[in-house]
């Protein structure tokens, strides 16, 4: 069920009628039972497999917390890891892994026919895994005491707003929630409808707007002129921060309605003057989550600048094979790990105090403009569906070649008319919903607009968000 | 009791909330609805959306509704087919032969499950055909023609059909929008649908056809030209695929409804078969196929390809009659239909 669908018009509304109406454990059970229908649309079987992951760790960490013995909580933390990775590997990376194995041996003149498994990769595996991942170390660091109630636990994994595409949220931030009593007010509701708004604006009217003409481009880099190589790779980068953008956001705005606060996602990513400061902007739950379940352990920035660059690369590395089992996301990270360990040495931990303050100068324009081409490089190799094609792509550019076509020009015109001054507001006022602030005329006009783009560009096909495939 | 419902039951979530009017959102609401209005209002003047993937399929649609509204059905004889009966078969020409009422439903580049989905939404309910014209060829019943099938895939993507293939509670909601929501209507608008009118040249006549070309087909010595799209729909013959089963579904609709079909072989050039080195053979299989359905489902069979001596002068190109095979073709249909019509009543 996509938050874009008619099926989630009529689902959301049903069990919010329901859910004001019920007491708090109830609304826990509900909100429950909401999330297993919501996952089981898409396909009912791996409904076991959260269920089956879920209750696995709920116990594992109940008996990590019980324990004092630091060896047998270690074996038992291994044990989480083990079963949580071996479950994405199976259903994520199998194939990949015994296809690179393959074609490896093949290269060095063993020819190996290796087991392919034919399997559908569960949606939100990597979300969710990661998510239980993080409760059972924070339990196992003694940040957190282990839940003693499995459906609170089992919400905490599944609730639907970001179960299948994030906001990766900690359990020190969801739990409590879970927990506690919630009480709404009008601030959830008006606030929730209109990032709900702002994020189907993304959606529908910017990214699924321009998915047909990045498809068209990224199919043909070989004949397609430099201009609409490029102008199709500036419409991927859009397409892709409203797509996910657009879901957090959605997500953010469905989880107040029931009085529940994720974590922000994106902070107006593409307005970051180093690549730095992109990584603090851009899936924000993802970049801490690395941080702190990876880079920090580690060993951070703490024992030189070898292993500092090391980390980061592991990092990126790993964070680029998070999105999906290719060789493509695999470049893709580990060129982000570069940019990073490369800004380290030039910059070292400077900071550019007038960006931070929301100043602009010639220096910040540039920083801008570099790390969004750096990015927009990167994202070649994220949308390209194999090395070659990426390569293709990068040659296309490379050989200055044709002239651009108008339908391109004016769609890039379109989509940045849109998306402008929407994230231009945002980072002014420094939250996810400046229109609240406005007059109510404004707000009128600005809500009456955006249903009208809705309905004028949207698609008759539910576009599928591009973050449910990892 | 009490304290287990209330343990159940409570309405204190929302107990905290002062409620106010949400300005903002009531005035979005007026400017959506005085859009909304607007549209309605002026829908006379404004041009009709394109709700069926393309003009064509849309203006016929809307003429078919239009003529049930005026009382103009049943229709004695629907056609059915693709382009070469879309542009090839003149009700108007065959009506000449006789006193029959007359509807080309084909469909320029459609396959027959996009053919048989049009005819059992639409036509079928609205102009209820006495009498069916399938109109067939080679490269029609052929599982290969890929690219026949990403013009129909186009077809049933758009908001009409996406409507009507809807399930559960969705399919009400969704007709109440491309019926009646006009926002939702005129994302896609186009020229003067209202008067039949396709394109800047084009337009249908009272009977849904689509207009003969004057063009004269000239057979180039090297046969069809390299890059032509039949040499990828006839290198490799095979009667079977969707547009098969769809014309077989057709074909047992009509014995059921008791609605006697007719099956017309469009002609084409020689130049389609050469395709080929086993064109020919290949041929000779359709018509074993063909004439293995009629045993089974008893059809008439009217070969105008093998029945009618053609001339290039009477093609537009390989497979598309020009204003004097239309001519000719549809008198002939037009005679063939009257005695069967006649032989039927008798």
């Amino acid at each position: 069920m996509l938050f874009n669908s008619w099926e989630f018009a009529l689902f959301l509304p049903a069990v919010l009628a329901a859910y004001y109406m019920l007491a708090h454990r109830a609304q826990n059970r509900l909100l429950l039972a909401a999330s297993y229908v919501f996952y089981g649309w898409w396909d009912y079987r791996f409904v076991t497999l959260l269920a089956f992951s879920t209750t696995f760790d709920f116990y594992l960490a109940r008996r990590i917390d019980a324990t004092e013995d630091r060896r047998r909580r270690k074996r038992l933390l291994v044990l989480s890891c083990v079963s949580n990775l071996t479950l994405l590997g199976v259903f994520k990376y199998f194939n990949f892994f015994t296809d690179s194995f393959a074609a490896a041996a093949a290269a060095l003149g063993v020819p190996l026919d290796m087991p392919t498994l034919r399997i559908i990769l569960p949606v939100g595996i990597s979300f969710y895994t990661f998510q239980s991942l993080s409760y059972i170390v924070d339990v196992y660091r003694r940040d957190l005491r282990a839940t003693g109630s499995l459906v609170d636990f089992a919400l905490f994994v599944s609730f639907f707003p970001h179960l299948v595409a994030g906001p990766i949220v900690r359990a020190t931030k969801l739990l409590p929630q879970i927990q506690m009593r919630r009480a709404i007010t009008w601030d959830h509701l008006s606030s929730g409808v209109v990032l709900i708004l702002i994020g189907l604006f993304r959606k529908v009217a910017i990214a699924d707007t321009v998915a047909p003409f990045v498809n068209e481009v990224f199919a043909r880099p070989g004949t397609e002129s430099t201009a609409n190589l490029v102008i199709g790779v500036y419409l991927f980068a859009i397409q892709i921060y409203c797509d996910f953008a657009g879901y957090s956001e959605m997500a953010r705005g469905i989880a107040r309605l029931f009085g529940i606060e994720l974590s922000e996602n994106f902070q107006q990513p593409y307005f970051s003057t180093s690549i730095t400061e992109f990584w603090r902007r851009w899936h924000i739950s993802l970049s801490t989550w690395l941080r702190d379940y990876l880079y920090i352990p580690l060993g951070g920035n703490r024992h030189g600048a070898a292993a500092t660059y090391r980390n980061l690369m592991l990092t990126m590395l790993l964070g680029g094979l998070w999105h999906g089992a290719n060789w493509t996301f695999v470049v893709w990270g580990a060129l982000h790990g570069a940019y990073l360990a490369g800004h380290k040495l030039l910059l070292g931990d400077r900071r550019d105090a007038r960006a931070d303050a929301g100043g602009f100068g010639l220096r910040a324009a540039a920083g801008l403009a570099i790390t969004l081409h750096l990015v927009c490089i990167a994202w070649i190799f994220f949308r390209a569906e194999t090395f070659g094609q990426a390569w293709q792509y990068l040659a296309g550019i490379a050989s200055l070649r044709g002239a651009p076509r108008a339908d391109l020009i004016a769609v890039l015109a379109a989509a940045l008319f849109m998306l402008v001054p929407l994230d231009l507001a945002q980072r002014k006022v420094r939250t996810s919903t400046p229109v609240l602030a406005w007059p109510w005329p404004v707000r009128a006009a600005v809500y009456a607009a955006m249903v009208l783009a809705m309905f004028a560009l949207r698609t008759d096909e539910s576009i599928p968000f591009i973050y449910f495939q990892f | 009791m009490k304290a287990f419902l209330s343990s159940i039951f409570s309405s204190e979530a929302l107990r905290g909330v002062a409620w106010r009017v949400p300005a903002g959102a009531v005035g979005a609401i007026a400017i959506v609805g005085g859009c909304e209005l607007f549209l309605h209002a002026g829908s006379r003047w404004l041009p009709d959306p394109v709700l069926w993937g393309s003009n064509e399929v849309s203006a016929k649609v809307e003429q078919v509704r239009r003529m049930a509204a005026a009382g103009r059905a049943p229709v004695d004889v629907l056609i059915l087919g693709p382009s070469h009966a879309s542009v090839g078969l003149s009700p108007k020409e065959m009506a000449a032969a006789g006193p029959l009422r007359i509807y080309n439903g084909a469909l320029n580049g459609r396959t027959y499950p996009a053919l048989e989905f049009v005819f059992r939404h639409v036509y079928e309910p609205l102009l209820k055909p006495r009498t069916l014209v399938l109109a067939v060829s080679p490269l029609v019943l052929n599982a290969h023609n890929r690219w026949m099938e990403r013009n129909s895939a186009q077809l049933f993507a758009s908001p009409y059909p996406t409507a009507l293939q809807a399930s559960g509670p969705i399919r009400p909601l969704r007709r109440f929008l491309v019926d009646h929501v006009g926002l939702y209507r005129y994302r896609h608008r186009q020229q003067g649908l209202r008067d039949g009118r396709i394109d800047g040249r084009r337009r249908l006549d009272e009977f849904g056809f689509v207009g003969a070309a004057t063009a004269v087909y000239r057979a180039a010595p090297d046969g069809l030209p390299r890059d032509h799209p039949y040499r990828q729909i006839m290198h490799a013959y095979d009667f079977s695929g969707p547009s098969v089963d769809a014309f077989v579904r057709l074909l047992s609709w009509g014995r059921e409804a008791n609605v006697p079909i007719v099956v017309v072989n469009m002609p084409f050039r020689g130049a389609m078969l050469d395709i080929s080195a086993t064109g020919r053979a290949d041929y000779e299989r359709y018509l074993a196929a063909m004439a293995g359905l009629r045993r089974e489902f008893g059809f008439r069979w009217l070969d105008y390809e093998g029945g009618l001596t053609l001339a290039d002068a009477e093609f537009r190109d390989v497979d598309h009659l020009n204003a004097a095979g239309v001519a000719r073709v549809s008198r002939q249909l037009g005679q063939d239909l009257g005695l069967l019509v006649a032989e039927a009543a008798r």
